[in-house]
């Protein structure tokens, strides 16, 4: 027993000085340290943000740029289903900003007052596409086609997933809804198992986003929906209830929504205009 | 010399079957791992997992699951010794109470953690101490020890119940305290169900993935254990969670047979004695 804990404990230690450099600048203070610190100018102002997991890369990558621009800013960034997200956010009254994966979601977040009204802003756009396997080997040309004998078909589920009601209503508006279904082999319950679907090949195509291209560039190729079957949603963010640095959260919020914050976005594939139309 | 040959002969050919026999379990466990590697080529290795993110949420990994083993160990032990040595009322009920983590989804497990150490519970008393636990490392670690600690108690009870009566009386007899015969003969003879134990344990709290999510959320270099980095990566970067999973496969792979080939050897000569 104790020779065996000595080697657990030694296991331990080979670890720890390559962890120190990696984990030091966020390991130090934990995040409650920080909110309950008063935000005067001179003082650093440690952010923490709730994002959806599908924007990590670019949120990531608007981290670093923020916190080059501003030190003594730190924005600490969690991930996850943006369901999951705005639990935790809630149940722990911690956090400045919420970012999650769709519209639908801040929407909740509103209707529960998690989030401070009037501080909403969109970082990007949604475009429903049709999302084909790479070079459309089955000459998908609309939403007419999936619903074409023999095509398999994967959607995200109506009532679910904020996709899975864009691409029912979608389907619906096009009157296609009951044929379409027919193909339809699989329901996914999140926009990433969506985008799974096609990109490792179980159907032959998926209702999606935009982005969803850029996630597997190589793998997966996009046919537009006329804008008149499918309404864009967005990519929204917006201040929590529970910042104890309101306008700081507020500073990190603009720079997501500045040119440069929106160039970040539009590099990993999303549409940060409205559609035009 | 005749009847040697044929028990031999009729060895191999119970070897054979036995080996046959295993086979299809052997291959299935194996067949996807071989297609993850087989998937990783260099090229997506060097591209995806190499880099800053991937090390730190290895390391963090490895550590946080250590701390879990040896905590599990620590208060685990003396549960399991409970309920190897003694009768008692209600025991079938600790039994149980044992077994809830295994049952119980763990993204459950986590909501039932953040419910209980956040701000709703005795977190927001801790927290006008200055501690925070959720989404904090102290909060990957307890996700890990409440899923992969019964992993271990199950294995150690097993062990000390194997454990003759008789010696542990003989010590006694022999004048050994409670502590001494527990540390020089019950210990030593269950050793190899405790390593046991131990190995499911670290390896269980190295693949925890869904209470840590919850309870400590996934902030990178803090509480984005390996398992999250995979799950993350994988809605929009499939290739990158791909080699990040093997990542995982091979190190904790490397880790469990150097471990059980270093301590098995430590062990035997004491088993044995």
């Amino acid at each position: 027993m104790g020779k065996f804990s000595w080697v657990v404990l030694l296991l331990v230690f080979l670890a720890l000085p390559g962890c120190g450099g990696g984990t030091s600048p966020n390991a130090t203070g934990s995040p409650a340290a920080e909110t309950r610190a008063r935000p005067t100018r001179a003082e650093p102002v440690r952010l923490i943000a709730f994002v959806g997991s599908a924007s990590k890369p670019p949120a990531q990558e608007a981290k670093a740029a923020y916190e080059k621009q501003n030190p003594g800013v730190t924005v600490d960034m969690t991930f996850g289903g943006s369901g999951t997200l705005l639990q935790q956010m809630t149940l722990e009254k911690t956090g400045d900003i919420y970012m999650p994966g769709s519209d639908d979601y801040m929407d909740k977040a509103e209707a529960k007052e998690a989030v401070i009204p009037g501080t909403r802003a969109i970082v990007a756009y949604l475009v429903p596409m049709i999302c084909v396997q790479k070079g459309n080997p089955k000459g998908i040309t609309g939403l007419a086609d999936l619903a074409r004998p023999g095509l398999t078909v994967g959607l995200a589920e109506a009532g679910a997933v904020c996709l899975g009601d864009v691409s029912a209503q979608s389907l619906e508006n096009a009157g296609l809804l009951a044929a379409v279904r027919k193909n339809v082999i699989t329901y996914a319950r999140s926009c990433e198992q969506t985008q799974q679907l096609v990109q490792l090949g179980e159907v032959d195509a998926v209702i999606g986003w935009d982005a969803f291209q850029q996630w597997a560039p190589d793998k997966i190729d996009v046919v537009p929906i006329p804008l008149e079957y499918a309404r864009p949603r967005t990519i929204p963010v917006a201040i929590s209830v529970y910042s104890t640095h309101r306008g700081a959260a507020q500073r990190f919020v603009d720079f997501l929504t500045s040119t440069e914050g929106k160039a970040i976005f539009s590099k990993h594939g999303y549409s940060v205009e409205p559609p035009p139309g | 010399m005749a009847p040697a040959v044929r028990a031999t002969g009729r060895n191999r050919t119970a070897l054979a079957v036995a080996t046959l026999l295993a086979l299809p379990l052997l291959i299935y466990l194996l067949a996807p791992i071989i297609g993850l590697l087989a998937r990783t080529t260099p090229h997506i290795w060097r591209s995806y997992a190499c880099c800053w993110e991937a090390a730190t949420a290895l390391k963090l990994s490895l550590i946080t699951a250590s701390i879990a083993l040896v905590v599990s160990v620590i208060i685990g032990t003396p549960v399991a010794y409970w309920l190897a040595h003694y009768t008692f009322r209600g025991k079938s009920v600790v039994d149980t109470v044992i077994d809830l983590p295994l049952v119980l989804p763990p993204s459950a497990a986590g909501f039932a953690l953040l419910l209980l150490f956040g701000s709703q519970g005795i977190g927001s008393w801790l927290l006008q101490h200055g501690l925070r636990i959720s989404l904090t490392p102290l909060a990957v670690v307890m996700a890990q020890v409440f899923i992969a600690s019964p992993f271990y108690v199950k294995q150690a009870r097993a062990g000390f119940e194997a454990v003759p009566a008789e010696l542990r009386l003989a010590s006694a007899t022999l004048g050994a305290g409670p502590a001494r015969t527990f540390f020089r003969v019950t210990a030593p003879l269950a050793s190899h169900a405790l390593l046991a134990g131990a190995v499911m344990a670290w390896a269980r709290a190295l693949g925890e993935f869904g209470a840590t999510l919850v309870f400590a959320g996934a902030f990178p270099g803090r509480t984005e254990t390996m398992p999250i980095a995979i799950y993350t990566a994988s809605t929009t970067n499939l290739p990158a969670s791909i080699a990040l999973a093997t990542t995982l496969v091979v190190v904790s792979f490397a880790v469990l047979l150097v471990a059980r080939a270093l301590l098995e050897r430590r062990v035997r000569p004491l088993a044995g004695g």
